[in-house]
């Protein structure tokens, strides 16, 4: 084969082929029996996440809710919307320590808040065709926990010089592996996980389509944009093939993470990016991979949808030799 | 001419047979068969490429000028993550040039809904040069001076 891509999903005690992403009601034990479906109870969740293998299908969603924190693989920062001055003794809102073992940190909506301590440039770096600026930044986090600190944190582009009272729009990203799964929205263990075994694929996009031509999205559901990902695509720098650790380089992030990005054809996509067969090791001898993982959900579906299949498909586009 | 056809809701296309769509390689003393576009056998040819001409199963023949001095060869499909249903959409023959990089994308596709038929030929400068580690070399009698 000229590029081999395997996907996988974790059903609870190993990695599985999966067959299907089911959307349907939670009132259902986990594991069920593949194919089995259920009608929504009245006053109970709407429509969760399943995965279904050949023979057992497995909930990993209990609802519709979003990403309560702006989680994903990575510890990381988030901003979108908000902005902040980037000098020292700035106060970031919207920023927890996480988890308590590590240096990591991620983006949480509630009114966590740092205080930036100290900023040093350290040179740029371009991910995907877009440039970033690196900068080892230390954070005293306000809400009593031990300051916390990182040598790899990026700021995408228009970056800000080291001092001065420049407004940074968008998204910091931090290069840091997150330990305890079960605290995350997204993570190895509740997510759709591809692989590159061999070869190279460039230009992947995940995406989705009404039917099987992969050319129209005449779907209610893609059309109000209700079907999102939390996904991201890296290079692991240690751990297993099933439980891949983020290698901690400037190079391993294949692309910046999505957060509930919606899917809608050529209109609404999570890409490109390119996901390369790591062999042997790569340059330190315990990297592997390249990976890609992604969450799906629907996203407030409600009564006003008609009974009735509203069935598409999620693809991947990509290119290889 | 052998074709297989996808139908859908909105939509009908017509794909190439991807078995029966390869390239040929020519070097100065041999020529090299690709596989089908599934395995198309391009990462394990050697250097020294004099000219690759590209067979389609409509029976489109497309012969790419031998003047680079660096070739790639690229398919882009969309697979479906579930079912593996796949819709072949382009092959690209990539140039390398001194300092620039020309791309032949050849459509492998035709639908109901677009103008594009197969073996359209649409030649751009690429802006982002891809990075891969499967180039290949030409050889350096037939590589042109030009820029």
């Amino acid at each position: 084969m000229s590029v081999t891509l395997i996907r996988k999903f974790w059903n609870g005690s190993q990695y599985d082929d999966i067959s299907k992403i089911v959307f349907t009601s939670t009132n259902i034990d986990s594991p069920a029996a593949a194919g089995t479906r259920s009608h929504v109870l009245p006053g109970s969740p709407y429509v969760g996440t399943w995965y279904e293998a050949l023979d057992l299908q497995y909930r990993q969603k209990v609802n519709q809710n979003p990403p309560d924190k702006h989680e994903c693989l990575f510890t990381q920062i988030h901003l979108y919307q908000n902005s902040f001055n980037f000098i020292n003794g700035t106060t970031v809102t919207g920023i927890a320590k996480y988890p308590v073992t590590t240096s990591g940190m991620v983006y949480y909506d509630a009114s966590n808040n740092a205080t930036i301590s100290t900023i040093s440039y350290l040179g740029d770096t371009t991910i995907s065709g877009i440039e970033f600026k690196k900068y080892n930044i230390t954070f005293s986090a306000t809400n009593g926990d031990a300051t916390v600190s990182g040598s790899h944190y990026y700021f995408n582009t228009p970056a800000p010089p080291i001092s001065g009272s420049n407004t940074l729009p968008g998204a910091m990203y931090i290069w840091q592996e997150n330990q305890t799964n079960d605290l995350l929205w997204a993570h190895p263990k509740n997510s759709i996980i591809f692989e590159v075994e061999q070869g190279e694929a460039y230009n992947c996009r995940l995406t989705a389509w009404d039917d099987v031509t992969h050319s129209t999205i005449n779907n209610r559901l893609l059309q109000d944009r209700k079907y999102k990902v939390t996904c991201c695509a890296y290079m692991a720098g240690g751990g297993t093939k099933e439980n891949p650790v983020p290698d901690q380089s400037i190079d391993a992030m294949a692309h910046p993470p999505g957060i509930d990005v919606p899917l809608a054809g050529d209109d609404a996509y999570y890409g490109d990016f390119d996901l390369i067969h790591i062999a042997n090791g790569g340059t330190t001898g315990q990297q592997h991979g390249e990976f890609f993982y992604f969450v799906p959900r629907l996203d407030d579906v409600d009564d006003t949808y008609a009974s009735g299949n509203y069935d598409f498909v999620t693809t991947l586009h990509y290119q290889y030799t | 001419m052998t074709l297989r056809t996808i139908k859908g809701k909105y939509n009908n296309i017509k794909n190439v047979e991807p078995s029966k769509t390869y390239f040929i390689v020519d070097y100065e003393n041999t020529s090299i068969q690709g596989g089908g576009l599934d395995n198309t056998g391009w990462q394990e040819l050697p250097d020294g490429i004099v000219k690759i001409t590209y067979f389609l199963s409509t029976g489109v023949v497309i012969e790419i000028p031998p003047m680079f001095e660096a070739y790639l060869h690229l398919v882009e499909v969309s697979r479906a993550i579930l079912d593996n249903s796949v819709v072949y959409h382009y092959v690209f023959i990539k140039g390398k040039l001194k300092d620039k990089i020309i791309s032949y994308r050849i459509s492998l596709k035709e639908d109901t809904l677009h103008k594009l038929k197969i073996g359209d030929i649409h030649i751009t400068e690429d802006e982002t040069p891809i990075k891969s580690n499967y180039w290949k070399k030409a050889e350096e009698n037939y590589v042109r001076n030009i820029n």
